[in-house]
């Protein structure tokens, strides 16, 4: 069963229809709403313009791509992980829980810019996420929340918020250039209080060390490259021993994504420079080639851990269509958005 | 405000809520106990967007926008101020018709069953990403928005979603076979 098949069977569970909504005369009565609330507004602007809460800040929302998955590399770092892992480690604010029985179980998605960790204790979950301080945007919660309370965070001046009338806490605050944002369902204020005063700083070496183990693994590069080579059709130009020969060291599903980016972004790449020069059969043989990476190992490996594989295939069927002058049958964005306009940033070509 | 200011807020309103009303009456009232509490959610959503019309993005991020603000709506339950205000009155009485146009409850129970069975037993968190995605035709971008989390974990999210609804599916039809 694909996504689209799996999602029109999801829809048969929606309690009430777009069908069942559009059975109904809604006009008149949204008409009323609309003018109730622009009527009533009047009204009381001026009272509301004394209660309006001053707004923090307004930022784009952060963009994350496929591309975290190809962790930057700036170079330097210790003997035991890869410097492109260090360099991470160094840029983010590290922190771990202290409290007892919390133990760090996520952390899939970061940058030398941006990161996220969950920690979690039986069905408990605590997020951290850092990014930088221009790209946050408290001022939502600001707005919605039903308290504004400050607290000390490892010498940082933190605010927390509550989406009003549920148990959802988030904080706030500002750490060097970083933003940092921390938020879980707990059951009270003073508890949600207590895991942000057990939070502590910790050494690149200890919070490395706190990650789970798929984060770095070190592993025998050239040979593990060679292995995901098995089964995948190689376009021209390929450069293998740059891939075989690279100095850093990724975990297994990081390197499956070097070498699933290096065989895309090359079939891609010829397919647009056959479609440019007119050479038919070599666009038609590029779009085979990268139909059947839904067959190749690597990927197929690993679609248990994330959503790169998935990506590379919505490109890949996106190709088709484009070559059959066809609209792709996928469901996300890329259904309206060039392949050639999004396949570097989506696949993280050149990193 | 202005009167110039305050005309061109409202022309700015009144077009938001003429492209994107039914969809966030489409989106609170497939999550709210009864159709009618949906007129609840549209009343706050909209006139929180109102209050705060220099802050909703631009398209294609309003629509998003707006869900997110929804979905807190209908989390916080906080619709009673609202209702004491009957603001929206008449859109709770149409949509109490709902219930009575709807198809014979039992016919669609069986049509849902083995999905809404394997939907109950995902996350809460999955199934949302999942619902956002099929029933309110959202891209991970959007829902990324709607939700406050990275697009990148959306992403995940939602292929990870995805990945156990087929494997409870799967249990599911072994079972029925043995």
């Amino acid at each position: 069963m694909n996504d689209n098949e799996l999602d029109e069977l999801i829809r048969t569970t929606a309690p009430v229809t777009d069908a069942q909504l559009a059975s109904v005369n809604l006009d008149e009565p949204l008409a009323a709403l609309a003018d109730g609330i622009v009527e009533g507004a009047h009204r009381s602007a001026n009272r509301r313009a004394r209660l309006r809460r001053p707004v923090i800040s307004v930022a784009a929302s952060v963009a994350v791509l496929a591309g975290v998955f190809a962790v930057q590399t700036n170079g330097g770092g210790g003997p035991a992980y890869a410097a492109e892992v260090v360099a991470v480690a160094e840029s983010a604010p590290r922190m771990l829980v202290g409290a007892d029985g919390w133990r760090l179980t996520r952390a899939d998605e970061f940058t030398t810019d941006m990161g996220e960790v969950t920690f979690e204790r039986g069905a408990q979950r605590f997020d951290l996420h850092w990014m930088p301080a221009a790209s946050a945007s408290p001022d939502k919660l600001a707005d919605e929340s039903d308290i504004n309370e400050r607290v000390d965070v490892l010498g940082h001046d933190a605010v927390i918020y509550r989406y009003a009338e549920t148990d959802d806490y988030t904080a706030w605050w500002t750490a060097g250039d970083d933003a940092v944002n921390a938020r879980g369902v707990f059951k009270s204020l003073d508890a949600f209080k207590a895991i942000l005063a057990s939070l502590r700083g910790v050494s690149v070496n200890e919070w490395l060390d706190a990650m789970p183990a798929s984060v770095i693994t070190p592993s025998n590069r050239a040979d593990v490259v060679d292995q995901m080579l098995i089964g995948v059709t190689v376009p021209p130009g390929f450069d293998v021993e740059r891939l075989r020969a690279g100095t850093t060291v990724k975990d297994r599903y990081q390197l499956g994504a070097a070498v699933s980016a290096a065989l895309a972004c090359g079939w891609i790449e010829n397919w647009i420079a056959a479609t440019g020069a007119g050479d038919v059969e070599a666009a038609k043989a590029a779009v085979k080639a990268m139909h059947g990476s839904h067959d190749w190992p690597v990927l197929n490996e690993m679609n248990a851990e994330g959503a790169y594989p998935e990506v590379l295939w919505e490109l890949a069927d996106a190709m088709a269509a484009e070559q059959n002058g066809t609209r792709p049958n996928i469901s996300t964005e890329m259904k309206n958005a060039r392949v050639r306009d999004v396949y570097r940033d989506s696949l993280g070509c050149g990193q | 405000m202005a009167r110039t200011n305050r005309t061109d807020a409202e022309q700015r309103f009144r077009a938001l809520y003429s492209a994107h009303g039914r969809a966030v009456l489409g989106f609170a009232v497939r999550r709210v106990a009864q159709p009618a509490d949906a007129a609840d959610v549209v009343a706050e959503a909209f006139t929180v967007a109102w209050r705060r019309l220099a802050d909703v993005p631009a398209e294609p991020e309003t629509r998003p926008w707006l869900f997110g603000v929804a979905r807190r709506v209908v989390a916080n339950q906080r619709r009673g101020e609202l209702r004491r205000v009957g603001l929206h009155e008449k859109l709770r009485v149409s949509l109490g018709a709902i219930q009575a146009s709807s198809p014979d409850p039992a016919d669609a129970l069986a049509l849902t069953q083995p999905i809404a069975e394997a939907m109950a037993r995902l996350p809460e968190t999955d199934r949302e990403v999942l619902r956002l995605a099929a029933w309110e035709e959202l891209n991970a971008s959007e829902i990324a928005m709607v939700l406050d989390v990275p697009a990148a974990t959306v992403r995940t999210r939602l292929h990870r979603a995805r990945t156990r609804l087929r494997s409870v599916l799967d249990e599911q039809s072994a079972a029925t076979r043995t």
